[in-house]
């Protein structure tokens, strides 16, 4: 249970059954919405906050294993590089190679920085303690879905040769009837240009947005019912509601850790893919 | 109780999208597993797919918090 | 609400931590792009060469395993070929021992009948030189008493004996003849 969690539960804590108590409140958006403990007061800016720090711990997490799994390099491979090869190979194999072929093998660097420091940045949700996902605060998505937005601009209008024949590859669909281009221009311009970026971005935050307050509503639940004071009957019913709350809890983190790494799959994957058809000549 | 209306709307809106999703991915599985050689192309088309469906389900979150 | 904000919008994009997240991302591309991934598929690409350098090693120790077995073989069967010559070498002189050996032998053997002929003949010839004279001396003692003195000349007498022996011989020589 992170610290907010267990601060919002533990104002009205242990009131099952009891007369007059306090009503359990679930845990709302507010617990996304850390003090800062350094605010500049700009407009615009939220200060230091838990997500500044859990960011400075993810991305510490990420170069660390990063300078750990390609520290040692030998011909017959030690641990730690067996599993720098795997993820590289996984990476290149599963996401590079479908989506962009051999010649997309030039942005495997961007697509493993991508995928690790998304996943870096989720599993930042259910280490103890920390339990908070960088990721469910949009502004960090959006931040790398931009750097996937120039990328994948820059490469198509280098690919293309123009900056012409690149939006009018991107934008007229090959084959469409003249009469229905006014119709299809704009839905391409809107899809490709404005939500392209925008869902690559929402899509990690929405999901670990989502988990997070599922999983801090099965603890602040299960905190709210454990209530053994309230007579032996009903603290008995109390505790065992307490303890499938946490099961529960303990599932839905697991559960969480899949979809974690889902998560950053798809928005690799989806990277990849914006790259490659923007590599492709129309 | 309190809420806002607009969760509701995106709850029903959301219906839609995952329907969408189900068919494409289910779609996309029986097509590989007929054609397992045309594995990557059906791939790519897959997860074009199923980011344009998934982007209206987004758009149906965004509107939700922001309007 | 202890401990939090005032609450916002969800979709809040906040310039600051939006900075802070390029900053850590090309942080961590920075080390991809300049130390891990150079490394890793240096790695991977000097492994593959050296399994490719060890499949080629292997094949070449099996070429030259090939080429000795080939070259033993060969040995072999020289081997085996010269033996073969060196028995018929040593039939052909054990056949050219016995015929040399034959022929002295069928030599030697000639040689002895002949000797033996020779022999036989020379005692025939001894014997009926002998045989003669004694048949002379018999006759002319018979001849002698039976006609007496006046047989005495020496000339008359040989001549008596030559034909008496050619008669004989005569008789002989048919004798013989029919004998044969």
């Amino acid at each position: 249970m992170s610290a907010d969690t267990l601060n919002l539960a533990a104002e009205g804590g242990g009131g099952l059954f009891t007369p007059g108590g306090p009503g359990f409140e679930a845990p709302s958006v507010g617990i996304f919405f850390p003090s800062p403990w350094v605010d500049y007061d700009i407009p615009m800016t939220s200060g230091i906050t838990k997500y500044a720090v859990l960011l400075a711990v993810a991305s510490g997490l990420a170069l660390l294993f990063l300078w750990w799994t390609s520290r040692k390099q030998s011909l017959v491979p030690n641990r730690s590089q067996s599993i720098g090869e795997i993820f590289f190979l996984f990476i290149r194999e599963q996401i590079s190679r479908p989506m962009m072929g051999v010649k997309g093998d030039k942005y495997l660097p961007l697509l493993i920085s991508l995928f690790i420091f998304v996943f870096a940045m989720n599993i930042m949700g259910i280490i103890p303690f920390l339990q908070l996902p960088v990721t469910s605060n949009l502004s960090y998505p959006v931040g790398i879905a931009l750097v996937v937005y120039v990328t994948f601009i820059v490469v198509g209008i280098r690919s293309q040769g123009g900056v012409g024949k690149y939006l009018k590859g991107a934008v007229v669909p090959s084959g469409a009837p003249g009469w229905i281009l006014p119709l299809l221009v704009p839905i391409e311009i809107i899809s490709n240009f404005l939500i392209r970026p925008a869902t690559h971005a929402i899509r990690v935050f929405a999901t670990m947005f989502a988990g997070h307050l599922l999983l801090a509503t099965f603890a602040a639940a299960g905190w709210y019912m454990f209530n053994p004071a309230a007579g032996p009957l009903f603290g008995t019913i109390s505790v065992l509601f307490s303890g499938a709350s946490l099961l529960a809890f303990v599932v839905f983190t697991a559960f969480e850790l899949v979809i974690m790494f889902l998560q950053a799959f798809v928005f690799t994957l989806l990277a990849a893919l914006y790259i490659g058809q923007a590599q492709e000549a129309h | 109780m309190e809420g806002s209306l607009n969760v509701i709307g995106y709850g029903i809106s959301v219906i839609g999208a995952g329907i969408g999703v189900g068919i494409v991915f289910g779609m996309g599985m029986q097509a590989i597993a007929r054609q397992p050689e045309a594995r990557g192309p059906l791939q790519t088309n897959i997860y074009i797919g199923f980011a344009l469906i998934e982007a209206l389900a987004l758009l149906g979150f965004v509107l939700a918090f922001a309007i | 609400m202890l401990g939090l904000a005032a609450e916002e919008n969800v979709l809040r994009i906040h310039i600051d931590e939006l900075v802070f997240g390029l900053i850590a991302f090309v942080l961590i591309f920075v080390l991809v792009y300049k130390y891990a991934v150079p490394r890793i598929t240096k790695m991977l690409d000097e492994r593959a060469d050296s399994i490719e350098g060890g499949i080629e090693r292997a094949k070449q120790a099996e070429a030259g395993a090939e080429e000795l077995r080939q070259q033993y073989r060969e040995k072999l069967e020289e081997a085996h070929r010269s033996y073969a010559a060196e028995l018929q070498k040593a039939g052909e002189q054990r056949a050219a021992i016995l015929a040399e050996a034959r022929e002295e032998a069928q030599v030697e053997a000639r040689r002895i009948i002949e000797a033996a002929h020779a022999q036989i003949e020379a005692d025939r010839q001894h014997a009926l030189h002998q045989l003669r004279t004694e048949i002379g001396t018999l006759s002319t003692d018979l001849a002698t008493r039976i006609v007496g003195e006046t047989l005495a000349d020496n000339a008359a007498q040989g001549r008596v004996i030559d034909r008496f022996l050619a008669e004989l011989e005569q008789d002989q020589s048919t004798q013989q003849a029919e004998v044969r």
